[in-house]
């Protein structure tokens, strides 16, 4: 195979690698986070590209300029599947949409909204998610209310804020 | 070098052309609408490399692609596109978390109160069944609600990768 060719599919090994890892840290140190376990995968995959890459530049004396575009290519089409990766992995552990269908799947002859919030209801809902934000210091409660810590999820929420007024303006989104 | 330029090249423009007809007018069938102009800027910009226009010189770069080239643009480019269809998404509905900083985050130094924030879970929760409906994953049969077989076919993957991560805690 052609060592061009071999560079085209740099990124998909690179997140199978990062899949691999994951599933393996988080099959054997079972003390291990799902979000250490998935930054670890991702950071398995990105230092396999750029050795390969820097290795590629050594042995196979290749010119500076294409090799430093090539690594960029790779390690952003790496960043991007890595990212979708770890959304693809975030279905399983905390998407709601999934729980709804699990909750669906388990009633004989079909689920009504009513049975299904009384399943999963709101307040269930929210008490869940704002003990993990409230633990990993994203937000504290005071007095009954919530206030936002400025962390890493307060940036990425500004992020698409921004981007949702970039894209659609001031026009109301709906479904 | 080239995969690099054209690749973000033919990024921004898709992407521009995509802010171009949201901000003239928000399409009905906005996801079938989004796939064309994102693959449809990617097979115009490479038939237009592959056809070896040699006259157009850009900073140096032949326009012209060889076919490990060609590959290599193409994936790089729809990594990025689906990138951007995931960070869409969560433009026009967020995850839940997501929705929960925004409320906070609103409310700036005055903070949240909880009941609040309850009922915008309860909306939430609705949008999500819509939201389901509308990508055909269940239906609605009199009130009663139902997993299409595409639904059947999510569930599934999402357990098996459950059980292959060995994650046993409950979902939401």
């Amino acid at each position: 195979m052609s060592f061009e060719y071999v560079q085209i599919i740099m990124p998909v090994l690179g997140l199978i690698l990062n899949a691999v890892t994951h599933i393996t840290s988080m099959r054997i140190v079972f003390n291990l986070g799902v979000a250490a376990s998935i930054c670890l995968g991702f950071i398995a995959g990105f230092f396999s590209i750029l050795i390969f890459e820097v290795s590629f530049l050594i042995y196979m004396h290749g010119s500076v300029k294409e090799f430093l575009s090539i690594t960029i290519v790779n390690l952003i089409s790496y960043s991007s599947l890595g990212f979708l990766y770890c959304n693809f992995v975030g279905l399983g552990i905390s998407a709601l949409r999934t729980r709804f269908l699990i909750e669906m799947d388990k009633s004989v002859g079909g689920i009504t909204i009513e049975r299904c919030i009384e399943r999963y209801s709101p307040e269930e809902i929210l008490a869940r998610r704002t003990k993990r934000l409230i633990n990993s210091g994203q937000i504290i409660l005071k007095d009954g209310r919530y206030y936002i810590c400025k962390s890493y999820l307060f940036v990425i929420a500004k992020i698409i804020k921004v981007m949702t007024l970039i894209v659609f303006g001031n026009k109301k989104v709906d479904l | 070098m080239k995969v690099l330029f054209y690749g973000l090249t033919l990024f921004c423009l898709a992407f521009f052309v995509h802010l171009a007809v949201w901000r003239y007018c928000i399409p009905n069938n906005r996801k079938k609408m989004l796939i064309q102009i994102f693959i449809g800027t990617l097979a115009i910009g490479i038939l237009a490399l592959w056809e070896k226009i040699h006259f157009i010189t850009i900073f140096g770069l032949d326009s012209y692609v060889n076919l490990p080239e060609m590959i290599h643009l193409s994936l790089f480019f729809l990594s990025l596109t689906i990138t951007y269809f995931v960070i869409y998404n969560a433009m026009v509905i967020g995850s839940v978390t997501n929705t929960i900083i925004t409320c906070i985050m609103d409310t700036g130094l005055n903070g949240l109160d909880k009941h609040a924030l309850e009922q915008r879970m309860r909306d939430e929760l609705l949008l999500r069944i819509k939201c389901l409906i509308n990508d055909k994953i269940i239906y609605d049969n009199s009130g009663r609600y139902f997993l299409t077989s595409k639904g059947i076919l999510y569930l599934r993957i999402v357990r098996f990768y459950r059980k292959l991560m060995n994650y046993t805690d409950e979902i939401g």
